[in-house]
This record gives structure tokens, C-alpha cells and sequence, in this order.
């Protein structure tokens, strides 16, 4: 069956209709990862825009149809790892144990929760929406924003221009904790990542499985709507997000046929405005750099 | 103080202000050039566009007018009009 016939066919696990902002990366992530997943499941949200907007439903009329945590920001891979353990103890390990954070959840706050539950190997999936900073809260700079990201609490100025780190890559670190799956994505390429849902949700039978999504969000990066997509699209081509997956230690790099650079990736992005050639210069040898490594880890 | 009358008041203020009122446009579906091939499905994020049968039709309640479908349809089956709910 096609991953066509998959979304034609399968049931939503949210009802149609949310407060998330037009154009959500993160939203549409969300409902993939639960329509994959299915009513077998229990799901973990922290706080954040999917728990915010995305699994309330909006306006009393809609929400989700399967078991939800809202969790706290900085223990969601313990917790599921409590409900886990419990659901393996019950004779129950056909319950799909799916968390869906953001990247603060992920890489600052959870960071800790999510490292101790990888090395645990506890039967669970962690599904990472990067959108590249803290929404919810009015763009607030995460450890995964890029350089030059004009956020709410690094705005371009007269004093700093943007965030004046690079950003941390978590998958990778999270694939040297020997995890049993662990993979990024994009929503530009469907076909993917409904096939890497399927995969972690296999792997978190086995073990602890771990999916990085690159989700791009118009509000906060000041982008039309319309353009989520495409945006996402862009952010592969420009190896920002390099489409990869690594099981029990053996990489998979995905090629990437019509590379683009990181200066027309940011074209029209409006977080990206006041770049400077230095700074676009320094985020292009990054993701150089960065896909030079993946070639290396896969090549081997 | 509680006062159930107060908190009905805002339920039904609540209820009032559905999607359809603050969309200022929705995707029209051309079922004449439109092929059923899926497109629209896989980039909708609010999942308001659904396949009945093998026929994709748009459901209106939780469209809230971003235009990703209209954008994401290769053969531009979809275009955005102006929403006739639309509350200014």
C-alpha cells in the first residue's frame, strides 16, 4: 500500500480543525505521527504549541480521540518511560508509547529526560517537531536555532544581529546513544517520513526510538503561510536538514540531487532578514561540515 | 464569585467565533481538473481535506485558509476565494 492509499485510508487520531496558527509545520507533523500511530496508542505531549493549540481542539468541537499526557516541559521521556514500563509489566506491548515534543522540550529542557530514556533503551517512540525555537511563548531562541535568527529575546539590532551561536544537531547526538532507531525528516518529503513513522514505531517495540522533524513555522519565522512546504523543501535541498536514518548504528544518508545554497534557502524568510555575508558564510560551512560527517558515518 | 450565567455567556461567546467566521478565504476544489491523486491530503495540516471513497473532497468546519493545499496541488486543481462567512 502506498503511504497515499496509508493517509487516504487511515483514521485520524485528532479530529479535523485546530487554533494552530495558518501554515503549521508542527500541526501537521502532529496528526501524521497520530494517525500512523493509531487509537492503540498514548501519546505525551509537553508544553508547547501542539499542547497548547494542537491536541485541545478548538472551540469545544474537536480533539484527540486516543490517551494524551500534557506532560511537563522537562520530563516527557521519563514519564512515557513510567507509562511504558507499566504498559510492558500490564502484557500490553502492542500500546504505541509516542511522545511528540518541540525542540525546546527536546533539546534544552527535556534534554536530560530524553538522554536517560535513550541510554535505558525504554520501549517508546520521541518524535522532535524542530521549529527551531520556543513558540509558544513568542519565539524565544532554542539551542537548535539557527545563527542570525532574529528571535524575541535575540532580536536584530544595533546590539547583537540575531542569535549569535550555531545550532546544536541533536539527532546525531541522539544516534550516539546506540538507540534502536533514530532518523530525521521533513514534511516536504511525505512519502519519508510516513515510512520512518512506521519504522520508529516498530523499533519502540524493540527499544527506544527516536525521529527528528524539520517543521517550519510562519509565524515565527515570518513567512507566508502557503509556503510551509515549500520551505521545508528548501531546507533539504540546502542540507539544513539533511534527510537521514540510522539503525542500530548502521547510517543511511538519503542523496541529495539538486543541493542549494544556504543563501537562497534563506531568501524570503523573515527571521533570516539582516544576515550578513559572515553569517551566512559561517551556517553554509556549518551544514558543509555536517554533511561531510553523515557521508563519512554512512560510508561506513 | 461563580455565576454559571457568566460562564454560559462566555461558552456561547466562544461558540460563536468558529473558523469559517475568521478565514478570510477558503480553497475551491476544480473536481473537473482535479485527479483524486492525494496531494492536497498529505500537506493539509488541520486534516480538513479527506478522501471519501476514492473521491477527495474539502470539509469546510476546520479549514482555517492557509492555502497549503492550493500551493501543494501540482496540477493548481485549487485555487482560494474569498470566504462568504467571513466576519470582519
Amino acid at each position: 500500500m502506498s503511504y497515499i492509499d496509508v493517509l487516504k485510508q487511515t483514521q485520524n487520531v485528532m479530529t479535523p480543525g485546530s487554533s494552530a496558527c495558518q501554515g503549521c509545520g508542527g500541526e501537521l507533523i502532529l496528526r501524521r505521527v497520530m494517525q500512523i500511530a493509531g487509537n492503540n496508542s498514548v501519546f505525551a505531549v509537553p508544553p508547547g504549541c501542539m499542547a497548547g493549540a494542537g491536541v485541545d481542539g478548538w472551540n469545544f468541537s474537536n480533539g484527540c480521540t486516543a490517551p494524551i499526557h500534557i506532560t511537563l516541559l522537562d520530563n516527557t521521556a521519563s514519564f512515557m518511560s513510567g507509562v511504558s514500563e507499566m504498559y510492558q509489566r500490564k502484557g500490553r506491548p502492542d500500546v504505541n508509547i509516542v511522545a511528540i515534543a518541540g525542540d525546546g522540550a527536546t533539546a534544552d529542557c527535556g534534554f536530560q529526560s530524553l538522554s536517560g530514556a535513550a541510554e535505558r533503551g525504554t520501549k517508546m517512540l520521541y518524535v522532535c517537531y524542530d521549529n527551531e525555537g520556543y513558540m509558544n511563548t513568542g519565539y524565544q531562541r532554542s539551542s537548535t536555532t539557527s545563527l542570525g535568527s532574529s528571535t524575541s529575546t535575540t532580536p536584530a539590532g544595533a546590539a547583537i544581529n540575531g542569535k549569535e551561536q550555531q545550532q546544536k544537531y541533536v539527532p546525531l547526538i541522539m544516534a550516539m546513544h546506540n538507540i534502536e532507531y533514530c532518523a530525521t525528516a521533513s514534511p516536504s518529503n511525505m512519502a519519508d517520513l510516513v515510512a520512518k513513522i512506521q519504522k520508529g514505531l516498530d523499533a519502540s517495540k524493540r527499544g527506544f526510538a527516536y525521529l527528528h522533524v524539520f517543521s517550519p513555522c510562519p509565524t515565527g519565522w515570518k513567512f507566508a503561510p502557503d509556503q510551509s512546504i515549500a520551505v521545508a523543501r528548501k531546507a533539504v535541498a540546502a542540507n539544513l536538514c539533511p534527510i537521514w536514518e540510522c539503525e542500530k548504528g548502521v547510517f543511511k544518508l538519503t542523496p541529495n540531487r539538486k543541493p542549494i545554497t544556504i543563501a537562497e534557502f534563506v531568501q524570503g524568510i523573515g527571521k533570516f532578514k539582516k544576515l550578513t555575508e559572515e553569517e551566512i558564510a559561517a551556517i553554509q560551512s556549518l551544514v558543509d561540515e555536517r554533511w561531510a560527517l553523515l557521508e563519512k558515518l554512512a560510508a561506513e | 464569585m461563580f455565576n454559571p450565567e457568566r460562564i454560559r455567556a462566555l461558552f456561547d461567546r466562544a461558540s460563536d467565533s468558529d473558523s469559517e467566521r475568521w478565514r478570510s478565504v477558503r480553497p475551491n476544489m476544480d473536481k473537473g481538473r482535479c485527479t483524486d491523486c492525494g496531494a492536497c491530503i498529505e500537506a493539509c495540516p488541520m486534516a480538513t481535506i479527506a478522501a471519501d471513497g476514492a473521491v477527495i473532497r474539502i470539509h469546510y468546519e476546520g479549514c482555517i485558509g492557509c492555502g497549503i493545499c492550493a500551493v501543494n496541488c501540482r496540477i493548481h486543481a485549487i485555487t482560494m476565494e474569498p470566504s462568504p462567512d467571513w466576519r470582519h
